[in-house]
């Protein structure tokens, strides 16, 4: 029964796979790539891209470790970007819903809670910051214009709030 | 006891996909034979993955046309297109595969037989990928450092 159950939701998985692939070869046929296209500045550079892809090496090469650290760390910049994004409040509520009128007359110091402004400004400033330096790969640009343009979005919330 | 399995087991293939997808990007350091080989067990990875978070999509699934919090909705949407990219990319793979589908088929492929229109889109649906692994990382961090906790600290309960 159990094994029914699990594979039935395989056959659900693979059926949403096997339209998603439809989808990629959709894509496939309506995106123009190579020399044309304007990923590639000049045909030097796609004969240099094509000779490299063509010829990658099929044995492991241990000199090249530095690569996957890299990626490592780019991996962590777009946890750390995330996180600051996914902890800022999307959705707050209305300043005055929910609260008592307090007279203050047992007021405890309290630790203020970062404005969402300043942390709107850092991933701001990130976002520019990691654009810039991966300028050269258009598809990390797109989904880091994305990031900035929900930080900018934030951002202008927060003058919208007068936190600025 | 069961539930202590599932978590432990839930928690080490999500580590191995993490792993996995950072290796898969740098072919030059694995090799293109490891590479083929990986991406295709990255296939029973993900299904794995997907199984064992089957009741959070099945519920989210029939709450997405419902009312829901801006932070639900975002992190459905982050979840189908990493799902999507994730298809892509190796569906792309496989087309462009030298080693490993000419291996499992029989057949001979040459380097110069490549479709490099779909090794660009490999490229850039893998690039796609590691962006959304860390967004889907960012939100499940909470979730992540609990299960890391929890498995450290059994095990040095067990150690004593």
């Amino acid at each position: 029964m159990k094994l029914v159950r699990v594979l039935s939701r395989l056959v659900v998985l693979l059926a949403a796979a096997g339209a998603f692939v439809g989808l990629t070869a959709m894509y496939y046929d309506s995106s123009p790539h190579g020399p044309d296209s304007r990923d590639w500045p000049t045909p030097t550079d796609f004969a240099q891209w094509q000779a490299e892809i063509r010829h990658q090496p099929s044995a492991p090469e241990v000199g090249y470790f530095s690569e996957f650290a890299g990626t490592a760390i780019i991996l962590a910049i777009f946890v750390w970007m995330g996180r600051m994004l996914f902890r800022l409040r999307l959705n707050p509520a209305p300043r005055n819903e929910g609260q008592l009128i307090l007279l203050g007359l047992y007021e405890t110091p309290q630790e203020n809670p970062k404005p969402l402004a300043t942390r709107a400004t850092a991933v701001l400033a990130l976002g520019i910051l990691v654009i810039t330096l991966s300028s050269h790969v258009a598809t990390l640009r797109i989904g880091l214009v994305i990031v900035s343009s929900a930080a900018i979005t934030l951002f202008l919330h927060a003058i919208r709030r007068n936190e600025l | 006891m069961k539930k202590h399995w599932r978590l432990r087991t839930t928690f080490w293939l999500d580590m191995a996909l993490l792993v996995s997808v950072c290796v898969l990007q740098t072919v030059r350091f694995t090799g293109l034979v490891v590479h083929e080989w990986l991406g295709l067990a990255v296939i029973a990875m993900v299904l794995a993955h997907l199984l064992f978070s089957w009741s959070w999509i099945v519920t989210q699934s029939r709450r997405l046309f419902a009312k829901q919090t801006i932070r639900e909705r975002v992190n459905y949407l982050l979840n189908f297109a990493l799902f999507l990219f994730v298809t892509a990319a190796i569906f792309s793979g496989i087309l462009i595969s030298q080693k490993a589908i000419p291996t499992l088929t029989g057949t001979k492929a040459s380097p110069d037989d490549m479709n490099l229109r779909w090794a660009v889109l490999h490229e850039e649906f893998a690039t796609n990928v590691l962006l959304l692994a860390g967004l889907h990382v960012a939100v499940n961090w909470e979730w992540l450092l609990a299960a890391t906790g929890n498995i450290f600290r059994r095990f040095r309960e067990s150690a004593l």
